[in-house]
């Protein structure tokens, strides 16, 4: 049964681009108010995957397995085919900036479970073309690149969210007062928050956060 | 077989009111919820949004005028007529207030954040409310036709 939450979606504000604004529209507080109007499933799976959705720093601990294991967990339990794709397009990005991470510091193709998604395998095999053949799928492999190349995390970081709050808002758009559409809300607020919380005061502490990311994270989630 | 016949009759003659009330339930109540959502986002201004949700009440009042017309001593002759015009002018008024209760939704979602455009949000709700009244008119047209 198709579940619509004509209510929920009109008491939420219209999120304006996070590239485009300084205020953000409606605080956490709020927000956990509104989506406690979800059906009790809905909020379980919301929640479930915003472990591997949410824009926020993966611990340095935490392992490839583990990763893996939350992927395989929110999989099994999915029930709704746009929210497994959503998980699916920011995990399969987390692999190919992965890869990308591991080439420019010069490592041989990886193998075993080094990442998620049916790409892994493609990655592998053509490890030394520009794009690993993937161009066509993830048009912004150049640009992450050249950022990467550059150094420029910020820009890096921006493309990236970019290309989630675009993904995130063809969903929305498809699904009027569907589930669809309060968790691309919830998600791409998430975006906007994170992006709006990397003020100036904060930028060098943050800088040594992407640093820290850079050189270690990835290298242990998909090591 | 006469008794079956006169069956069909009674619910040809009841199925646009009680069809296009189902319909009005379901479309107001989208509508209704959509502005009790963003009531909680507006500081004013909330009566149009009322006013907006109420609109598939209109399938109801075109079921009453319809029904009553239809309304006549039912015989084998007239009773299938009756019917299949009951029926799909009752599934018609139905579906418009249905989907009129969706584009009042949006409406109300649009002009929320953006009150300049409530003028033109709501046009799609009368455009579908344009093909409730295309039924109505033409079912009362074909009623003249069958026998009294």
């Amino acid at each position: 049964m198709i579940r619509r939450y004509y209510q929920l979606v009109a008491s939420l504000p219209a999120l304006p681009d996070f590239r485009q604004t300084k205020l953000l529209p409606m605080s956490r507080l709020r927000l956990e108010e509104r989506m406690s109007l979800l059906h009790r499933d809905d909020l379980e799976e919301l929640m479930r995957a915003e472990r591997l959705i949410a824009w926020r720093r993966q611990p340095v601990s935490r392992t490839t397995e583990e990763i893996v294991a939350m992927y395989d967990e929110v999989v099994a339990h999915n029930r709704n085919q746009e929210l497994r794709n959503i998980v699916d397009f920011r995990m399969n990005m987390r692999t190919v900036m992965a890869a990308l991470r591991m080439r420019r510091q010069g490592k041989a193709a990886p193998s075993g479970r080094w990442g998620t998604g049916p790409y892994t395998r493609i990655i592998e095999a053509r490890w030394a073309e520009p794009e690993f053949g993937l161009g066509a799928v993830f048009p912004w492999i150049p640009e992450a690149q050249k950022f990467l190349d550059q150094g420029d995390a910020m820009e890096l970081e921006k493309l990236m969210m970019g290309q989630s709050w675009k993904k995130l808002s063809q969903i929305s758009d498809g699904h009027p007062f569907r589930f669809e559409q309060v968790f691309a809300f919830a998600y791409k607020w998430d975006i906007l928050h994170r992006w709006l919380s990397y003020d100036a005061e904060k930028a060098r502490e943050r800088f040594e956060e992407l640093i820290m990311e850079v050189t270690s994270d990835h290298q242990n989630l998909f090591a | 077989m006469e008794p079956l016949v006169l069956t069909m009759g009674w619910l040809g003659i009841f199925s646009p009111l009680a069809l296009g009330a189902i319909g009005s339930m379901i479309g107001v109540g989208r509508g209704g919820l959509a502005a009790a959502g963003a009531m909680l986002e507006m500081e004013g201004g909330y009566g149009r949004f009322v006013g907006v949700a109420a609109m598939p009440s209109s399938q109801t009042i075109y079921g009453i005028v319809v029904m009553l017309t239809f309304n006549r001593t039912l015989t084998v002759g007239n009773s299938p007529g009756l019917f299949g015009l009951g029926v799909l002018t009752g599934a018609a008024l139905l579906f418009s207030a249905m989907a009129q209760g969706s584009a009042c939704a949006a409406s109300i979602n649009t002009s929320k954040s953006k009150p300049e455009v409530f003028g033109i949000s709501i046009a799609p709700a009368a455009v579908i409310e344009g093909f409730a009244v295309f039924v109505f008119v033409f079912a009362l047209v074909l009623a003249g036709a069958i026998p009294k």
